[in-house]
């Protein structure tokens, strides 16, 4: 059998395949794609039994770095409603993931296409004119919003919006269900702020100057939804890593300065992390950003209590000192 | 010289005028633009190869790209070649589009790379290697296969990703040429289907079959049938792991003479240290199945490159790359050849870069 036959063949068998998958039936429920693990929680929070939310990401993915994966163009293809945080967070892939779909309701302009991030009110949105040479500028604001569960629940307006386009029989349903979001959202806010106690405290101490600083700015609206400063970054520049000369200054710096405590998220390099930790003294806190499965940060209150107490244990342990 | 001149003129308008269309951007047409540079040099100390001795312009492009209206896309891809015998100003592509209009479909009209394995869907610059394997120089050109036609790609509704494409082109000319070509007996006409498959440790593959046919004016028939594979592992820090290869058959049947038949095949393992670090190793291998000598008998032949590349990208837009080239030419009956040079290649790109494919 030539090699030319083998091809043949195999083109009659996925027309096969393809012919026999037409019978392929559709969920009643409203299908969400989001590309976040944090979106699909709110969106399965706010939808109830009435969507099925499924996240592109598994929360151990640097949500900057990430390839148009096949498989979330078949995903995306099927979806009713597709939610990104926006901000331009997804840009390096949701767009070609988004135009190899097919799907015209998911993409920009479409009724299911959900920019979350469009109902936050964003933060350290740059002032200016912006180029590259200011390293990886979101020019809309912070994306990381979705760390913060009062900014979470914001962001559950445009999911309402994009549910009920899809499925405008459940309109009421979905705000219903928004408005019980945003209330468990609250309550959980405030469970974290009595865990953060001690932080504030610390804060208070070191004259109202900030005492974490922060790898990369992800945690900015969680520390202020607690009315913790953050002390700037160990990037000089987003997206940039550190350089040597830079590593120095700034934990030298943040040592001066009463900083007690470096946050990072864990997709970030490590040995940069450990040396910052070894020229400042400063203990360093590694955590998941993102609901991961299986793991002991597998829904969105775990993963605040997580990162809460991993902070404040750290602020309590005593110091290195170098 | 004149000529020249009038052809730097054409792509400086065109890149002002790109420079303010960006500008537009805000005004709500979603026009993009993005330039790129890609200068390239290669140099070899014991004269043997054709290497040319100085890192010049390879090409520089002009890419303008956005929304039509609602329902349409469009791209304009235009090169400015500095390798060719004359500089050289050329549109890669210039089409329009439409994922929106049929159900897990999309399609393209107009002039554009063939979407047939898988360097051919790539701009050159955005190449993990520095130059062409020998099967995509043989069977696709130095940069690639483009022409003018219709392209339809269908994802299948299925469990699983099944990505079918299928295309046809005016078949005027094949390949990379720089004229008007002939009017083809059979048109230039291909087929794709495209799966993934995730991986363990977060990685993941997509392989996919490939077959196209083309019959020149002179009743000549080129049919090539192929398989691309890609598999990613990419870890959290920005460490991971891609292996590329494609393997690929053409077969010449001319109207008189003698049949060709000739395989080419490329493994790209490449190890990346961190998001700016990589290290590749291009395997190549080349041959012409049906040579014969006068007697017709068959004649053992192969072209062998091995080619280590080590890649420095301080961003996804600036792209360094060094790269050694050992190139082994054997035949039977013939001296072994044997061709070494070093490669080196800067890539950069300006403004709105699209996003990137698997």
């Amino acid at each position: 059998m030539s090699f030319r036959t083998v091809l043949r063949s195999v083109f009659a068998l996925v027309c096969t395949v393809v012919t026999t998958g037409m019978s392929h039936q559709a969920s009643a429920k409203v299908k969400v794609v989001t590309t976040v693990p944090e979106l699909a929680y709110a969106a399965g929070a706010i939808g109830g039994d009435l969507v099925e939310a499924k996240a592109l990401l598994r929360g151990r993915e640097n949500p900057h770095f990430v390839d148009a994966v096949p498989e979330f163009t078949r995903l995306t293809a099927e979806a009713d409603v597709v939610c990104i945080v926006g901000l331009d967070l997804e840009i390096g892939y949701m767009p070609a993931v988004l135009t190899r779909s097919g799907n015209a309701k998911v993409q920009p302009g479409g009724a299911g296409y959900c920019e979350a991030g469009k109902s936050v009110q964003a933060i350290e949105k740059p002032t200016g004119p912006i180029d590259r040479s200011m390293g990886d500028v979101h020019p809309s604001g912070n994306p990381h919003f979705f760390l913060s569960p009062k900014a979470l629940a914001a962001s559950g307006a445009t999911i309402v919006a994009a549910l009920s386009a899809a499925d405008p029989a459940h309109a009421q349903a979905y705000r219903q269900g928004h408005a019980q979001f945003e209330k468990a959202m609250m309550a959980l806010d405030h469970e974290i702020d009595v865990i953060l106690t001690p932080l504030k405290k610390l804060q208070k101490d070191n004259g109202g100057r900030g005492v974490i600083i922060e790898y990369h700015r992800e945690f900015s609206y969680f520390l202020a939804d607690h009315g913790l400063l953050s002390s700037g970054s160990i990037e000089e520049k987003p997206g940039v890593p550190p350089s040597a000369g830079r590593l120095a200054e700034v934990a030298l710096t943040a040592k001066s300065s009463g900083v007690r405590v470096a946050l990072a998220a864990d997709y970030f390099p490590k040995k940069t992390l450990d040396r910052f930790a070894e020229l400042s003294g400063i203990p360093l806190v590694i955590v998941p950003t993102m609901i991961q499965a299986g793991t002991k940060t597998a829904t969105y209150d775990e993963l605040q209590r997580h990162i809460a107490r991993s902070v404040v244990e750290a602020t309590t342990k005593p110091s290195q000192g170098h | 010289m004149q000529k020249l001149f009038v052809q730097l003129q054409l792509l400086a308008t065109l890149i002002v005028g790109g420079t303010e269309a960006r500008a537009h951007t805000d005004d709500g047409s979603g026009l993009k633009t993005c330039v790129t540079l890609d200068l390239m040099g290669s140099f070899n100390a014991p004269r043997m190869t054709q290497a040319t001795d100085r890192f010049a312009v390879r090409e520089s492009e002009l890419l303008l790209y956005g929304p039509i209206d609602h329902l349409f896309d469009g791209v304009l891809n235009v090169a400015a070649h500095g390798d060719t015998a004359r500089p050289l100003v050329e549109p890669h592509e210039a089409y329009i589009g439409s994922s929106k209009l049929i159900p897990r479909s999309r399609f393209r009209l107009g002039q554009f790379f063939l979407g047939l394995g898988r360097l051919n869907h790539f701009h050159r610059h955005d190449w993990p290697v520095v130059t062409a394997p020998k099967s995509q120089l043989e069977f696709f050109g130095s940069e690639g296969a483009f022409d003018t036609g219709a392209e339809y790609t269908y994802l299948a509704p299925l469990p699983f990703f099944l990505e079918l494409t299928a295309g046809v082109t005016n078949g005027w000319t094949y390949g990379h040429v720089h004229n008007a070509g002939v009017k083809p007996r059979v048109p230039t006409t291909y087929g794709r289907a495209a799966t993934y498959l995730s991986l363990p440790a977060g990685g993941g593959m997509q392989t996919a079959v490939n077959y196209l046919t083309r019959k020149s004016a002179q009743g000549d028939s080129m049919t090539l049938s192929g398989i691309d594979l890609t598999a990613k592992w990419r870890q959290p820090d920005g460490a991971g792991f891609l292996l590329q290869g494609e393997i690929w058959q053409r077969q010449l049947a001319p109207l008189v003479g003698k049949e060709e038949r000739s395989v080419g095949l490329y493994v790209l393992p490449q190890y990346s240290f961190s998001p700016e670090w990589h290290l590749g190793l291009l395997l190549d291998y080349f041959t012409v199945l049906s040579l014969k000598d006068i007697s017709g008998k068959p004649v053992a032949n192969a072209e062998q490159r091995y080619v280590p590349t080590l890649t420095y990208k301080s961003s996804e837009f600036v792209t360094f790359r060094a790269a050694f080239d050992w190139t082994t030419a054997k035949q039977q009956g013939v001296a072994e050849r044997f061709s070494k040079m070093l490669l080196l290649q800067a890539a950069v790109n300006l403004g709105a870069h699209p996003a990137h494919e698997f």
